[in-house]
């Protein structure tokens, strides 16, 4: 099931500097990087619904984690954007995926909550490939709200 | 290229004194023991830094660093003036905390004494200048970064030719020197990803794949928001360069 544009999606950042740029303060393009065929986010309101939370959801090794959000239809709209110029056409499903396929162990009691971002294009063409760095250069640079990892020294 | 030693009349401590970037004349020594390093090595780390480079010593031996500064190595004296206990052997380049640093430092291990003193138990030239003459210009000039490192180990068995190797050493070696702060990473993907400040005050991001796909974009955030103003997809390493200069 599609999400719709205005509901307020959630990535985590892992807590490490190959994720989160300290000296900008804001998580990298890394961040929106999944080899694996998708991005797991997390629906805030809905969490909130069931009186849960994103922090609840960071829990055992995720301690540290940061958070970064952006609306279903941000995702939509940087890829036309990051499309644009790339001469392919980056298409976005942000989707509900609440089975257990998609969603870890520990964290199927907020499957309900779970979304999952994944892109037409896999790495095969230049024009893919350029289409979906800038993708995620524009999640990284444009984040609605946002709560950094922690970093340590 | 043993340059300081400038005087081969000298006795090897005098050249010492003479030449402060080598040796101070004070008894202090500027070799830093570091056992936590050593224990982090040997216990965790070793395979990764050294694999079978590393030869089994005795647990208490200890590990010396030594940082080469100014494009030269600030080899200086031995704990307590004993240069007779040791002979040193350049193991690896240390992977320092910052990942990302252009002064590798090299580990040092000191061994127990099987050649190259003299009598009088002093370091022989002969053994400092091979030392030296190995820092200089056999590790320093061979050893990648250790994000060029982690590049070129590749992911799940896909690993980037050695042209792209050298690529992303140069790329990562151009980034470090003309960059304050670089933030450069290995991505889950494998790829290495650049994420730099201009001095023009423009950032620049980059990813180096794999495959050898080099894509980067310039951007503008200093008026609160950011502007892409330049768009590189399947840029050249030259492109690249002219940005940070």
């Amino acid at each position: 099931m599609l999400v719709p544009d205005d509901v307020i999606i959630c990535r985590l950042i892992r807590p490490d500097r190959d994720y989160w740029s300290v000296r900008e303060q804001r998580p990298k393009a890394s961040v929106f990087k999944d080899n694996r065929g998708g991005l797991s986010v997390w629906d805030v309101a809905l969490l909130e619904q069931h009186s849960a939370s994103i922090a609840d959801l960071l829990i055992d090794d995720l301690s540290g984690y940061g958070q970064s959000h952006h609306t279903a239809g941000d995702y939509r709209q940087f890829a036309d954007d990051a499309a644009a110029d790339a001469g392919y056409s980056l298409q976005v499903a942000v989707e509900r995926r609440t089975g257990d396929e998609f969603v870890v162990e520990s964290w199927r009691e907020w499957s309900y909550a779970h979304i999952q971002v994944e892109t037409s294009a896999s790495s095969d063409t230049e024009r893919e490939k350029a289409a979906l760095s800038e993708f995620r250069r524009l999640l990284a640079f444009n984040v609605r709200f946002v709560i950094p990892p922690t970093i340590g020294n | 290229m043993v340059t300081s030693l400038a005087n081969p009349e000298a006795t090897l401590h005098q050249r010492m004194s003479q030449d402060s970037g080598f040796y101070s004349s004070d008894t202090t020594p500027r070799f830093v023991r570091d056992d936590d390093l050593y224990r982090n090595l040997v216990e965790a780390k070793r395979d990764h830094y050294f694999g079978s480079a590393w030869s089994e010593e005795p647990r208490n031996t200890p590990i010396y660093i030594a940082t080469p500064a100014m494009g030269q190595p600030s080899l200086s004296g031995i704990q307590n003036g004993q240069l007779i206990e040791f002979r040193i052997q350049i193991v690896s380049p240390y992977l320092a905390d910052n990942p990302t640093s252009d002064s590798p430092r090299f580990v040092l291990m000191p061994r127990r004494y099987s050649g190259g003193l003299d009598s009088t138990g002093t370091l022989s030239d002969n053994l400092l200048e091979g030392f030296l003459t190995a820092l200089l210009k056999e590790n320093r000039p061979t050893a990648l970064p250790p994000i060029v490192q982690k590049f070129a180990a590749g992911l799940e068995g896909v690993i980037p030719s050695p042209e792209m190797v050298a690529m992303a050493g140069r790329l990562v070696k151009a980034a470090i020197e003309n960059t304050v702060e670089p933030e450069l990473a290995v991505d889950v993907d494998g790829a290495l990803s650049f994420d730099l400040r201009l001095n023009n005050g423009l950032l620049l991001l980059a990813e180096l794949d794999l495959a050898g796909y080099f894509d980067a974009s310039v951007y503008d955030d200093q008026t609160g928001k950011t502007v892409r103003v330049q768009r590189l997809p399947g840029a050249t390493e030259a492109q690249f360069l002219a940005l940070l200069k």
